[in-house]
C-alpha cells in the first residue's frame, strides 16, 4: 500500500498543482483577514478578522470550493494511469489490489489537503500586511485553525475527494465525476433550502455534506465575544453531521474498492452498444450509379449555408450527454429553490412570475455559466480534439461564416436552457395553482435581458480561446477575469457600467410598474456590449485557427484576415464608439453619481466643516402647504411647499441653517426676510441669515421649490420614488433638513477609526434629565397641520394625508386636495397610481385598501386587521384622532411596510402576495400581522414619540409589535402565538451574533432591529403572562394619556418602564429589571423525567436544570442568581410536533440551579417540560421539553 | 493542369527541417510519394493542403498560387490526412453531408444525391446511418476518400492511407482509389513499398526533407536492375557480410537471415540475382547506394 501511496504522493508533490492552488488560497485568505472590503467568512462589526470562528468557517467555505480542488487531484489520480495508456501494463502486473486502489487515494488525499492550508497560512499573514488595520486582531488562536482542519477540511476533501476517484476510477470518465460534484452541491442548496424555517434545523443540518448549515445553526445564537475567543464547537448537530458524511465517504470508498477490477478502459467500453463496431459484410458490389450533377458555390455565405452548419454545431451541443445532465442537474437545483419558498415566520408567497424568476437567477444561472464555460471551449476545440480539423479546413469553407455558427449555436443552447427553466417556472406556478403568469415577463427578464448577459459572456470566453489558443489556458484565463471583473471596479472605485465588462444597471420588475423606469439603460447598455461583443468577434476571427499554424504565422493571417473585413470593421467599430459615446453622455454628463468613496469623502468634508453648527438654535414647523404636480410618464415632478415655522428655540435666531435633503438636485429655498450667505453645492450646505433675527415666539415663512426632472439614463437608477406608476416620496424628499445633520456623518465605526474621527454614538445616550435632548423627537419631526393639492395623470389616483376635500380635473391633469384632520407628525408620504380602491365605514373611520387589481387576494385581510386593530386599541389606548386608516400599494423597490399619520405605505412585495389559502394550524397571517403593527404606529408613533435619544425605539417599535400580537392573539388564540415568537426568539438570538458595536438593553435600543422588534415582542409578551394584558394595557394607555401629541419634552423609555413598574406587584418588580434594564438570558431545560404508573394514575418525576445570566454588550456573560417565577408543565400525548393537552401547567418560583418535580396526573403524559412555550428568551429554546420514552 | 512545387523550405521551431529544397512538378495521374517515417511526407502534404506555410518556396496547381490563394486552392482540393478522427455519435451520412457543405454545395438535394453516390462509390451506403467512429479502420479510410472526392478536385492529396490495414481493407482501397478519374493529381504518400507499386506510374522518394529520386517507377526499377544479389546465410555471418557488401535490405525468411546486396558486378559468394522492385531501389536510395 505504501509504495503506490508514497509514488502517488510524489508525483502530487512534484507537479505544480498543489502549490499554484495553495498560493490562490492563501491569496484569498490574506484578502479576506486583511481588508476591510473583502468579507469572506464572516468577521463583521466586532468579530475579530483572524476570530477562531472566523478561521474555522474559512476552513468550511474553502473545502466546499475544495470540491474543485479534488476534482483536479483525484481526476488525475485515477485517469493516470488510463490517460497514459499504462493500464494495460500496470494491469498485468502482479500487484495487490487493495494497495493500489487505497495507496493511490489516500496519495492524493493528502496532497489535496495541503492547498487548504492556505487558510491557516493566509490568516497568520493577513494581519502583517501593511494595509490591514490593527484594531481588530487577536493573536494566534489554535483552536480554530485545528478545529476548521479537522472539523471541516479533513472530512469535506474526503467526502469529495472519495466521490470523485469512485466515479472516476468506476467510469474512467472525468465529466461524470465532475456531475458528482455538482451533486453534491445539490445536498448543499437542499440543506440551505431547508433551514429557511426554523422547524426544519435538524434536516437542514444532515443533508448538508458540507457542514456548512450545521455549523451556522450550531453556531447561530453565538455572541461577538465568544466567536472572538472560540470555534463554534463541534457538537450536538455539527458533530453527527461530520460523523454522517464522513461515514457516507469511507462507505463509498469501501464499496468502489469492491467494484473496482483490474479491467482495461478500452475493454470496457466495447461493452457499450453505441460504441459497437460495424461488422462489414464481404460481398458488397458497388451499385453502379450516374455521378449526380450539381453546383458549387465555395465559401458561399448564404443563409442556408449558415443555417445547415449552425444546425449541425448546435446538435452537437445537445446531443452530447453531458449537456442533459448539467441541465438536469441545474433543474433538480431550480426545482429545490422553486420547492423552499418561503418568505420569514415560515410563511410563503404566491409564486408570482418575478419570484419565480429570481429563483431560476439564483438557481440556474451558475450552472449557465459552467456550461458556457465548458461549452466554449468544446466549441472551438472540437474539431481539433477529434482530429476532423485536418479535413474540414482543407476545405473551401468561410471561416467568418464558421465562426458566426459556432457562437450562435452555443448562444441558442444557452436560449434553449433558458426557455426550458421558464417551462419548469410556469410549471411550479401552475401546480400552485397559481394562474397569473405573465409570459411577456418570463420573455423581457429571461429571454432578453439575461439572455444579452449570457451572449456577452460566451462571446467573452469564445474570444479567450481564439485569442489563446490553448483550451485549458483560457477557460483558467476565462473564470480569473470573471472572478476579478466582478468586484475589481469597486475596489478600484470606478463604478461605471461602461468598464464592468457586461456591466448593466441592475433592473427590478415589479408588477405595479412593470420595468419601469430600468428598461431604457438596459437597452443602450445593451447595445453597448453587444457592439463590445462583435469588435471581438472579429479579433476572434482574425485569430480564427484554420491549419495548423502557430506563433508569427497567426499575426500575418489577423492581419490579413481583418483586411478583408475592412470595411463592415470600421463600420462596427463607428457604431460602438457612438452608442460608447452616447452612453457615457447619459451616464456621465447629464447624470452624475458618486462612488462610494467620493461619497464618503463628502461625508468627511461635510463633518468636519459644518460640525461646529450642531447645536446651533433652530426654527420648528407648524404647518405646511404641499402643491405637487406629478408627471408620472416623465418621472418629473415639481413641488411647491409654503412651510410656516417659528422659534420655540427660547433663543434668539439670526441664521437659518439646511442641509439638503432627498431631492437635491434642483432645490431652491426662499426665506422670509432672509438672505442667502453660503451655498455649498457640493455638501449640499446652506446659510441664509436674517435681515432681522427670529425672537423667541416669532413665526416665519420658508418657500421650497423642488423640481425633479428625469434626464436620459443612468448609470444605475437612482430615482425610484417618482415613477410611472406607483410613485412613492415623503416630506423629507422633499424639504431641506433643518440645520446640521448628524445622520450624515460616517457612522461604521471602523471607518471612523480609519479616518481619525472621533467615535460615534448611535444615537444620543439615554438622559432623561438632558432636557435639551428631549426637545426633539428621534424621528426629528414637529407636530404640525397641513394641507396638500396633489396632481397626476388622469388615471392616477394621488394621494396624500388626511381626509380628501376635493378632486377635480383640468385638462389632461387629475387634481386631489388633501387636509390633516388632526395634528400630526410632519412626516407624511406622498403616492400616486392606478388604484383599484376597496373602501369600507369603520364607526366612522374610512378604511380603505388602494391596490393594483392583480393583487387583491388579501386585501380582505387587510381590512380586518385594520377593523380589529381599530377595535382594540381605541378600546385599551385610547382614541384614534384621524379620520381614516388607508394601505397603500407601493412598487417592491423597497420592501416595508411604513406607518405615516392615517396612512399605511405597503410594499407590494411583502403582504399583497403572501399565499394565506392555505392556513395550517401553525402559520401566521403576515398580511393581517404587518397591518396590525403599522395600525399600532397610529399609537406608538404617531400619539407617543419618544425623545431623540437611546430607547425612544421601544416605545414606537416594540409597543406596535404588542400590540400586533394582542389583536392577533384576540383574533387566532394563544396558540398561534407560539411559532411567531420562535421566529422573534430565533431572530433576536442570531442577531445579537451579527451586532457590531454593542447590545442594548431593550430601555436603550438605539436603532438595533434585532432588539426592537423581536426582543420587543418577546419582553411585552412575557410581562403580559406574568402581570397580564390588562395590567400592561393600563399602563400604556397611561402614557398615552401623558404624552400623545403633546409638545416637548418628549417621552424617554424611563417614563416606560416607570409606567410598567407602577402596575407591577412587588413580588414580580425583578422582571422590570431583567427585561427592560439588562440583557437577562436564561437556559433552562428539563433534564431527566421518570413515569411510574399507579394503578390508574402515573406519577412523573422529573429534574430541570435553570441557569440564568445577565450579558454585557459584547455578549460575555455573568451568571446571576435565580429567583424566578417559571413556567413548569407535565402533558399529555399527542400525535404531531404540538404538545398534547397540558395536564399541569403551574407557574412555581425557582431558587436554585437543579430542581425536581413530582407529579401525579391521571392521563397517560407524553411530555413534560419547564417554560414549554419559550415565554422565557432561552439560548437553548429546543431542550425546554422532553418526552416521556419509558413508563415503568 | 500541373502541380509546379520549387525549392519549398521548412524548419520548425524545434529545428526539425522538414523541407530541404523541395522541388517536384506533377501530372495528372497517380503519384507516389514514398518515404520512411519522418520524412517530411506529412510536412509537404500539409504544404499542399493549405493547412500550413513553408519559410520559403513556391507551389502552384495550374494557375492557383497554392501559399497565397489558399480559397482557390481548397475549392479544387481533396484532402485524406495521415490520421483523422470524427465527432462522437455523427452518421457517416450527416458527417458527409456537412463535409458536402463545407465545399460549398448549397442545395440539399444535391448534397444528399452526391452524398449517397459518394457512399456507394467507396462501399458504405448500406452503413450510412451508422456512426463514422464505429468504423472498422478500412471503412473509415474509404469514408476519407468519399469526403475527398465532394466536389471534383483536381488535386487529391491522400496521406499514408493504408497505415495500419489489413491486407483485404488495403485491397479495397486501392480499388476505391484507381477509379479516381486520370485527369486528376493523385498524391499518395506512404511507407509502404507496395501501395506505390500497385498504383502509381510516377513517384518520388523522399528522406529527411530531401527528394532523392524523382521519376516514373519504370525509371525507378531501372536503376536497380541486375544490380540486386539475395543470399541467405546464418546469424553469426551477418556483421561480416554487412562489413564486406552494401546491404539493401536485410529480412528473414523462414527464420534465416536472407540480405539483399547491391553490386554493379555478381558478387560472387554463393549470391544470385534477385528479383529487382521498388523495395530495392527505396532501401539503396535510403542508404545512398544509387
Amino acid at each position: 500500500m505504501f509504495t503506490f501511496f508514497k509514488y502517488e504522493l510524489r508525483a502530487w508533490l512534484r507537479s505544480p498543482l498543489p502549490y499554484i492552488l495553495l498560493s490562490i488560497i492563501t491569496l484569498l485568505v490574506i484578502g479576506a483577514t486583511s481588508s476591510e472590503n473583502v468579507s469572506i467568512g464572516g468577521g463583521v462589526g466586532s468579530v475579530n478578522k483572524n476570530a477562531p470562528s472566523v478561521i474555522q468557517s474559512l476552513y468550511g467555505a474553502m473545502s466546499v470550493l475544495g470540491l474543485l480542488i479534488a476534482t483536479a487531484f483525484m481526476n488525475g489520480t485515477a485517469m493516470r494511469d488510463f490517460d497514459n495508456k499504462m493500464d494495460g501494463l500496470i494491469f498485468t502486473k502482479p500487484i495487490n489490489k487493495a494497495s493500489y486502489f487505497f495507496g493511490k487515494f489516500f496519495g492524493a488525499y493528502v496532497a489535496s489537503l495541503i492547498p487548504l492550508l492556505g487558510v491557516t497560512i493566509g490568516a497568520i499573514a493577513g494581519p502583517m500586511m501593511p494595509w490591514a488595520t490593527s484594531d481588530r486582531y487577536s493573536e494566534i488562536i489554535l483552536s480554530g485553525h485545528l478545529s476548521g482542519f479537522l472539523g471541516f477540511a479533513l472530512p469535506n476533501m474526503l467526502l469529495g475527494g472519495v466521490l470523485l476517484y469512485s466515479l472516476s476510477m468506476i467510469f474512467r470518465s472525468a465529466i461524470v465525476s465532475w456531475i458528482g460534484a455538482m451533486l453534491l452541491l445539490v445536498f448543499l442548496s437542499i440543506a440551505g433550502g431547508l433551514s429557511a424555517d426554523i422547524d426544519n434545523q435538524f434536516w437542514a443540518s444532515m443533508m448538508d455534506p458540507f457542514g456548512e448549515n450545521a455549523s451556522s445553526i450550531v453556531g447561530k445564537y453565538r455572541t461577538v465575544e465568544e466567536n472572538n475567543l472560540g470555534p463554534i464547537p463541534i457538537s450536538g448537530y455539527l458533530l453527527t453531521n461530520r460523523l454522517i458524511w464522513s461515514g457516507v465517504g469511507l462507505l463509498i470508498l469501501t464499496l468502489t474498492y469492491t467494484r473496482f477490477s483490474f479491467t482495461l478502459r478500452s475493454s470496457r467500453k466495447s461493452k457499450k452498444k453505441s460504441e459497437s463496431q460495424v461488422q462489414e459484410l464481404e460481398s458488397i458490389t458497388p451499385s453502379i450509379t450516374e455521378k449526380p450533377k450539381y453546383t458549387i458555390q465555395p465559401g458561399n455565405n448564404s443563409w442556408a449555408t449558415f443555417k445547415s452548419i449552425f444546425s449541425f454545431e448546435l446538435r452537437s451541443i445537445i446531443r452530447n450527454p453531458t449537456f442533459l445532465i448539467l441541465i438536469a442537474i441545474g433543474t433538480i437545483n431550480l426545482l429545490v429553490g422553486l420547492y423552499f419558498f418561503s418568505q420569514g415566520y415560515g410563511v410563503e408567497t404566491y409564486p408570482v412570475t418575478y419570484s419565480i424568476i429570481d429563483q431560476i437567477q439564483g438557481g440556474f444561472y451558475l450552472f449557465l455559466i459552467a456550461i458556457i464555460i465548458f461549452y466554449s471551449g468544446v466549441l472551438v476545440f472540437r474539431d481539433r480534439d477529434v482530429h476532423i480539423d485536418e479535413i474540414k479546413d482543407a476545405t473551401p469553407y468561410s471561416s467568418g461564416l464558421y465562426l458566426i455558427a459556432k457562437v450562435s449555436a452555443l448562444i441558442s443552447a444557452v436560449a434553449l436552457i433558458l426557455a426550458s427553466t421558464i417551462v419548469v417556472g410556469i410549471c411550479t406556478q401552475l401546480i400552485n395553482g397559481f394562474y397569473d403568469i405573465k409570459p411577456g415577463v418570463y420573455l423581457m427578464s429571461v429571454m432578453v435581458l439575461d439572455l444579452f448577459n449570457f451572449i456577452h459572456l460566451a462571446i467573452l470566453a469564445i474570444f479567450f480561446h481564439y485569442i489563446l489558443n490553448n483550451k485549458y489556458l483560457a477557460y483558467f484565463v476565462f473564470v480569473l477575469f470573471l472572478i476579478l471583473n466582478s468586484f475589481i471596479w469597486g475596489v478600484l472605485e470606478i463604478n461605471s457600467n461602461m468598464l464592468q465588462f457586461g456591466g448593466n444597471p441592475s433592473f427590478t420588475y415589479s408588477d405595479m410598474n412593470g420595468y419601469g423606469p430600468f428598461l431604457i439603460g438596459n437597452f443602450w447598455f445593451n447595445l453597448y456590449w453587444t457592439l463590445f461583443c462583435v469588435v471581438l468577434l472579429y479579433f476572434a476571427y482574425g485569430f480564427y485557427l484554420r491549419g495548423r499554424e502557430k506563433g508569427r504565422k497567426r499575426w500575418n493571417d489577423f492581419s490579413m484576415r481583418l483586411k478583408s473585413v475592412r470595411t463592415s470593421f470600421v463600420i462596427v467599430i463607428l457604431l460602438f464608439v457612438l452608442t460608447a459615446a452616447f452612453v457615457f453622455y447619459n451616464t456621465q454628463i447629464i447624470n452624475d453619481y458618486d462612488t462610494r468613496k467620493t461619497s464618503e469623502q463628502k461625508q468627511l468634508d461635510y463633518e468636519l466643516t459644518y460640525k461646529k453648527y450642531e447645536n446651533l438654535p433652530t426654527i420648528s414647523y407648524y404647518h405646511l402647504e404641499y402643491d405637487l404636480n406629478l408627471f408620472p410618464k416623465d418621472r418629473n415632478l415639481d413641488a411647491h411647499i409654503l412651510c410656516y415655522a417659528y422659534n420655540r428655540s427660547g433663543e434668539t435666531i439670526s441664521e437659518l441653517h439646511f442641509t439638503d435633503g432627498g431631492f437635491s438636485d434642483s432645490l431652491v429655498i426662499e426665506v422670509e426676510n432672509g438672505e442667502q450667505t453660503l451655498r455649498d453645492r457640493r455638501l449640499g450646505y446652506r446659510i441664509f441669515t436674517l435681515n432681522s433675527p427670529l425672537q423667541n415666539g416669532d413665526s416665519i415663512l420658508i418657500t421650497v421649490h423642488n423640481y425633479v426632472i428625469s434626464r436620459g439614463f443612468e448609470n444605475e437608477v437612482s430615482l425610484t420614488q417618482v415613477t410611472q406608476n406607483g410613485s412613492f416620496f415623503n416630506n423629507s424628499n422633499l424639504l431641506p433638513n433643518l440645520g446640521y445633520q448628524s445622520g450624515y456623518e460616517i457612522s461604521d465605526k471602523n471607518k471612523r477609526k480609519k479616518k481619525e474621527l472621533p467615535a460615534k454614538n448611535r444615537m444620543h445616550p439615554f438622559d432623561p434629565s438632558d432636557t435639551l435632548a428631549r426637545m426633539k423627537n428621534y424621528i426629528d419631526a414637529d407636530w404640525v397641520s397641513m394641507k396638500a393639492k396633489f396632481s397626476t395623470d388622469l388615471d392616477q389616483i394621488a394621494i396624500a394625508p388626511g381626509s380628501l376635500k376635493k378632486e377635480y380635473t383640468v385638462g389632461d391633469r387629475r387634481f386631489f386636495e388633501y387636509e390633516l384632520d388632526h395634528k400630526a407628525l410632519n412626516f407624511f408620504s406622498f403616492m400616486s397610481a392606478r388604484y383599484e380602491v376597496e373602501r369600507e365605514k369603520w364607526n366612522g373611520i374610512d378604511i380603505e385598501i388602494y391596490h393594483i387589481p392583480e393583487h387583491s387576494y388579501n386585501v380582505e385581510n387587510m381590512k380586518s386587521s385594520l377593523k380589529k386593530s381599530l377595535a382594540y386599541y381605541t378600546r385599551e389606548f385610547g382614541p384614534y384622532y384621524q379620520k381614516q386608516a388607508r394601505i397603500i400599494e407601493f412598487p417592491r423597490y423597497s420592501s416595508f411596510a411604513q406607518a405615516f399619520a392615517g396612512t399605511m405605505p405597503y410594499s407590494e412585495g411583502i403582504g399583497f402576495i403572501y399565499d394565506l389559502r392555505d392556513m395550517e394550524e401553525d402559520k401566521i397571517d403576515m398580511a393581517f400581522y404587518v397591518v396590525a403593527h403599522e395600525m399600532g404606529h397610529q399609537w406608538w408613533a404617531h400619539q407617543l414619540v419618544g425623545a431623540s435619544m437611546q430607547g425612544s425605539e421601544m416605545m414606537s417599535e416594540s409597543f406596535a409589535q404588542y400590540s400586533a400580537l394582542m389583536v392577533m392573539e384576540e383574533e387566532y388564540g394563544r396558540d398561534k402565538m407560539k411559532k411567531f415568537l420562535k421566529y422573534e426568539s430565533d431572530r433576536y438570538l442570531s442577531g445579537r451574533s451579527s451586532e457590531r458595536e454593542a447590545e442594548r438593553p431593550l430601555m436603550k435600543v438605539e436603532s438595533q432591529g434585532y432588539i426592537h422588534y423581536p426582543k420587543g415582542s418577546l419582553v411585552m409578551y412575557y410581562l403580559k403572562e406574568m402581570i397580564g394584558e390588562e395590567n400592561v394595557n393600563q399602563a400604556l394607555k397611561s402614557l398615552i394619556n401623558q404624552f400623545a401629541y403633546k409638545e416637548p419634552p418628549y417621552a424617554t423609555s424611563k417614563d416606560a418602564v416607570d409606567a410598567f413598574r407602577s402596575v407591577t406587584p412587588d413580588s414580580l418588580q425583578y422582571i422590570i429589571s431583567d427585561l427592560f434594564e439588562n440583557i437577562t438570558l436564561f437556559s433552562n431545560r428539563v433534564d431527566s423525567v421518570y413515569v411510574v404508573s399507579k394503578g390508574a394514575n402515573y406519577e412523573v418525576l422529573f429534574t430541570t436544570l435553570s441557569e440564568k445570566v445577565q450579558a454585557d454588550s459584547l455578549g460575555g456573560e455573568t451568571a446571576v442568581d435565580i429567583s424566578d417565577y417559571v413556567d413548569i408543565a407535565v402533558f399529555g400525548e399527542s400525535d404531531g410536533e404540538l404538545l398534547g393537552k397540558a395536564l399541569i401547567y403551574k407557574r412555581m418560583k425557582i431558587s436554585q440551579e437543579e430542581n425536581t418535580y413530582r407529579f401525579t396526573v391521571k392521563e397517560k403524559p407524553g411530555a413534560v417540560g419547564i417554560d414549554p412555550y419559550n415565554y422565557i428568551i432561552d439560548r437553548l429554546p429546543d431542550d425546554n421539553t422532553k418526552s416521556v420514552t419509558s413508563i415503568n | 493542369m500541373e502541380l509546379k512545387i520549387e525549392n519549398l523550405e521548412k524548419k520548425y521551431p524545434n529545428g526539425v527541417h522538414a523541407l530541404k529544397q523541395v522541388n517536384l512538378t506533377i501530372k495528372p495521374g497517380m503519384f507516389g510519394l514514398l518515404g520512411p517515417n519522418g520524412a517530411g511526407k506529412s510536412s509537404l502534404m500539409r504544404t499542399l493542403a493549405s493547412l500550413q506555410e513553408p519559410d520559403s518556396g513556391t507551389a502552384f496547381l495550374g494557375e492557383i498560387d497554392i501559399l497565397t490563394d489558399k480559397h482557390s486552392l481548397r475549392q479544387n482540393l481533396g484532402y485524406l490526412p495521415q490520421e483523422f478522427g470524427v465527432y462522437p455519435r455523427v452518421s457517416a451520412e450527416e458527417l458527409l453531408d456537412h463535409l458536402c457543405l463545407l465545399k460549398g454545395l448549397k442545395n440539399k438535394s444535391e448534397r444528399k444525391e452526391l452524398m449517397e453516390f459518394l457512399l456507394q462509390k467507396v462501399n458504405l451506403f448500406e452503413h450510412r446511418k451508422k456512426s463514422v467512429a464505429s468504423f472498422s479502420g478500412g471503412m473509415r479510410q474509404r469514408f476519407g476518400i468519399a469526403q475527398c472526392l465532394i466536389g471534383s478536385p483536381k488535386l487529391v492529396i491522400v496521406d499514408e492511407p493504408t497505415a495500419g490495414l489489413d491486407p483485404g481493407e488495403r485491397n479495397r482501397f486501392y480499388n476505391i482509389l484507381s477509379e479516381i478519374g486520370e485527369e486528376v493529381i493523385v498524391i499518395l504518400s506512404t511507407h509502404i513499398v507496395q501501395d506505390v507499386r500497385e498504383l502509381c506510374s510516377h513517384m518520388a522518394i523522399m528522406d529527411k526533407g530531401e527528394v532523392l529520386f524523382n521519376g516514373t517507377t519504370d525509371q525507378a526499377i531501372e536503376l536497380v536492375r541486375n544490380k540486386v544479389w539475395e543470399k541467405r546465410i546464418s546469424k553469426t555471418e551477418l556483421t561480416e557480410y554487412q562489413e564486406k557488401y552494401q546491404i539493401i535490405s536485410n529480412k528473414r525468411v523462414a527464420g534465416l537471415p536472407m540480405i539483399n546486396v547491391f553490386s554493379e558486378d555478381n558478387p560472387m559468394n554463393g549470391f544470385i540475382k534477385s528479383d529487382e522492385n521498388l523495395e530495392s531501389v527505396f532501401f539503396a536510395k535510403l542508404n545512398g547506394l544509387i
